[in-house]
């Protein structure tokens, strides 16, 4: 899961990314030196606020959460049972980020089937 | 081409100035300030346009004059305070460069070049004062601990550099006091006093300070024993927590002057847009439709929710004030986007509609969106009214 996190650390902007759950249990994440949990604790607590809310108003399934702030921002975006959070700077442009974002999320998805499967 | 043309207007410039002087209107002025900015003259202009503005005050034509005027001598100081910067960097063309970048109200390029200019003359007393101030704004928008947390570091560091400015170490107890750290800001006046013994805006604010910790110890909240200073970080933790200074009914006011203006805007929005709901989210999570409150209904407390969460999730990870959160889902957008410091909002159940509603907010919030003309009360009758 790691590896397949490794192309998003070279994306200009991206200073970090990580796979939890969605009860803020980190799957993976980049870089190895950061720590992640305060991040996917707090990341938790967002969907946790939202989501029986979002629910009631039909605002279902959850595609994308962007937080952006003076000095970055967050991104979530649900893979199957999984979340993954990208946190970027607040000067670049994310575009390339997104992309490499969508890519990831799809090969997530693949492998998350796969091992559904096995 | 721009060589003739641009000789062209210096020879019309003393006619345009005369036809100015001889028959001063609106009009007039126009092709003086346009021909003046043209030649980029632009400190003129801005004194030119100054002069209309004082004869013809409140002509939106004029008022219009001015700010573009002023806008462009603020970019081209810019320019030349970049300029300075690339050539001959000193805490002066930072302190330059970061009052230009405000006048451009780029607020957040002027903190960034001071942060710059800071890491480069970390012993300048006037760059760590100005940072104070921008972050001391940045704070009563946003209250974020870590800012607050800054400024009195900013400002601690500022005086100790020079000792000599009063004006610094005054600032330093006014921020200490107005976030309740009343004997910490009394220490900082006894301070200041002791340097600068006849300063009478520090005798004032000490005598009040003063009375305001007899008054505490008075009423049981502050005991005679207490620490001679409070704990200044937790107090930020708990304002930050609290999204509101308590007992500062200057923040109150604030509050609800920018929620009444927000809320004035609401139905324009969602005439621009076509979204399902325009609404605001007060700093304590009161949410507000075009028609008042909410309630509790289940798009308040998503909002309300949201808010919550995402402020408290960037001020922890220290990443600044929030500035929008957006959750895009297959059953619609919810856009948040902050004011000063109200969060004003869209439910959008169309994808299409997405860009025109970041602007339509982005407008809203800063003050470009016009609310709906009010129909006449004659003009429409009530069906079964028409005779």
């Amino acid at each position: 899961m790691k590896e397949i996190l490794r192309p998003l650390e070279s994306v200009p902007g991206v200073q970090g990314a990580l796979v939890m759950g969605q009860d803020g249990v980190i799957v993976a994440s980049v870089p190895d030196h950061a720590d992640h949990a305060r991040t996917a604790a707090l990341l938790s607590a967002v969907l946790l606020a939202v989501e029986k809310n979002a629910e009631q108003l039909g605002l279902v399934p959850l595609q994308r959460l962007t937080l952006a702030t003076a000095r970055g921002r967050l991104l979530l975006m649900p893979v199957g049972e999984l979340v993954l959070a990208v946190l970027a700077d607040g000067t670049s442009d994310l575009g390339q980020a997104l992309q490499e974002v969508a890519g990831l999320t799809r090969r997530l998805l693949r492998q998350s089937r796969i091992e559904v499967r096995e | 081409m721009g060589f003739l043309s641009r000789s062209r207007d210096r020879l019309l410039l003393p006619l345009r100035l005369r036809r100015w002087h001889d028959a001063p209107s609106p009009s007039t002025l126009a092709d003086a300030v346009q021909l003046l900015l043209r030649l980029d003259q632009t400190a003129r202009a801005v004194e030119l346009a100054r002069a209309g503005e004082a004869r013809f005050h409140g002509d939106p034509l004029v008022r219009e004059l001015l700010r573009i005027a002023a806008r462009a001598h603020a970019e081209a100081d810019h320019a030349a305070a970049l300029r300075e910067l690339r050539e001959h960097p000193s805490d002066r063309a930072f302190l330059r460069a970061a009052r230009c970048a405000v006048l451009l109200r780029d607020g957040e390029a002027a903190v960034r070049a001071l942060d710059e200019g800071l890491k480069r003359f970390p012993h300048s007393a006037a760059m760590h004062a100005a940072q104070a101030e921008l972050l001391e704004q940045r704070w009563q928008r946003d209250l974020a601990a870590a800012d607050g947390r800054t400024v009195v570091a900013h400002l601690r560091k500022a005086w100790r550099l020079d000792g000599s400015e009063p004006g610094r170490p005054l600032r330093l107890a006014a921020f200490l006091a107005r976030i309740g750290a009343v004997r910490s800001a009394l220490q900082v006046t006894d301070n200041l006093l002791h340097l600068h013994e006849s300063h009478a805006q520090g005798r004032e604010l000490r005598d009040s300070l003063a009375q305001l910790v007899a008054a505490q110890i008075e009423a049981g909240t502050a005991g005679a024993d207490d620490p001679a200073e409070e704990d200044v970080d937790a107090l930020l933790r708990q304002i930050e927590e609290a999204g509101r200074l308590a007992g500062d009914p200057g923040d109150a006011t604030r509050v609800e002057r920018e929620s009444a203006r927000l809320r004035a805007g609401l139905e324009a929005v969602r005439a621009r847009t076509g979204c399902e709901e325009a609404f605001l989210v007060e700093p304590r999570g009161d949410v507000y439709g075009e028609h008042g409150p909410l309630g509790a209904v289940a798009l308040a407390g998503l909002a309300a929710g949201l808010a919550r969460a995402a402020q408290r999730t960037v001020r922890r990870l220290e990443l600044g004030p929030l500035l929008s959160a957006e959750m895009e889902t297959a059953g619609g957008t919810l856009l948040l986007r902050r004011a000063q410091r109200c969060l004003a909002g869209l439910l959008l159940d169309r994808p299409e509609a997405d860009r025109a509603a970041r602007e339509a907010l982005r407008d809203l919030v800063a003050g470009r969106m016009m609310p709906v003309e009010p129909i006449a009360p004659n003009a429409v009758r009530p069906v079964g009214e028409v005779r």
